[in-house]
């Protein structure tokens, strides 16, 4: 069977530029993975506390409307504006969904 | 994430990511952003559906991230974002005894035909996903992997004539 130089001479480069590859670190990508993932639900959970903050206002907001002599009608509104004033969700506000998934990860790079 | 989850990244990754930094550094990478984007590659392949893939078709997906990572690492950087406008980039990881770097050849190919070339030769992806990975259509391929073996074959040819001149 003939050689094909182009072949030999393309895979003869990629046997000696093997040599010189940094050595797989399995453990640091898989690490970077892991964090990728946790800012991806971060970034899920955000989503989904700002929806249920907009979806519940609108609710109260509703509900004053329909029925303001109601007790709900006026009570409900008071319960958000103080849920939302009160920062039990103060993680939510990181905003870290404005960040890129491998921002931040600890690059193979930077550790020689 | 299962165990599963790791062993099939663990597997995948020993498998190709040296693979990949090889491809990245050929096709004009320096070595240590090369390392950079095989990382974020192989992070966005793991986020992605590809990696519940069959391996040939994951493999091709990777390279394409990674081909794309870099393309917006060079435009970060300022640089045209046509692969043919990059000539002028040194090539980076010279070997001395590679025949690719005996003489200019290698240095004289654009990026869009080393990466071509690496893709179809080293790699030995299929035509259609090297036409996926590069972004050109699957028809014009064949033509273009033509024209730079032909390109490729005469530059290592006169290479071969000037180093016998030069003996």
């Amino acid at each position: 069977m003939p050689i094909d130089p182009i072949a030999a001479a393309l895979r003869r480069d990629a046997e000696l530029l093997r040599e010189l590859a940094p050595p797989s670190d399995v453990a640091a990508a898989w690490q970077a993975v892991r964090t990728a993932q946790a800012r991806k639900l971060l970034w899920i959970i955000t989503l989904c506390g700002w929806g249920l903050r907009v979806l519940l206002t609108l609710v109260a907001l509703g509900l004053a409307l329909l029925a303001p002599d109601l007790l709900a009608g006026a009570v409900l509104p008071l319960v958000l504006v103080g849920w939302l004033s009160s920062g039990i969700c103060a993680p939510l506000f990181a905003m870290e969904h404005r960040r890129p998934l491998t921002a931040g990860l600890r690059r193979t790079s930077q550790l020689r | 994430m299962t165990i599963s989850a790791y062993w099939r990244f663990a597997d995948f990754y020993s498998a190709h990511a040296r693979g990949l930094w090889r491809y990245l550094v050929r096709i004009g990478a320096d070595r240590t952003v090369a390392e950079d984007l095989v990382q974020d590659a192989f992070v966005r392949w793991s986020l992605s559906r590809a990696a519940r893939w069959e391996d040939e078709r994951a493999r091709a997906y990777l390279f394409t991230i990674a081909t794309r990572l870099l393309t917006d690492w060079w435009r970060r950087q300022r640089r045209d974002v046509s692969w043919d406008a990059i000539g002028e980039n040194a090539p980076t990881c010279e070997i001395e005894v590679s025949p690719l770097f005996q003489g200019r050849a290698w240095a004289a190919l654009s990026p869009r035909q080393q990466q071509l070339l690496w893709l179809a030769y080293v790699e030995e992806f299929t035509h259609d996903e090297i036409a996926a990975i590069c972004g050109v259509s699957s028809k014009s391929v064949r033509v273009l992997l033509s024209r730079c073996r032909a390109i490729l074959s005469g530059l290592l040819d006169s290479d071969a004539k000037g180093a016998a001149h030069a003996d």
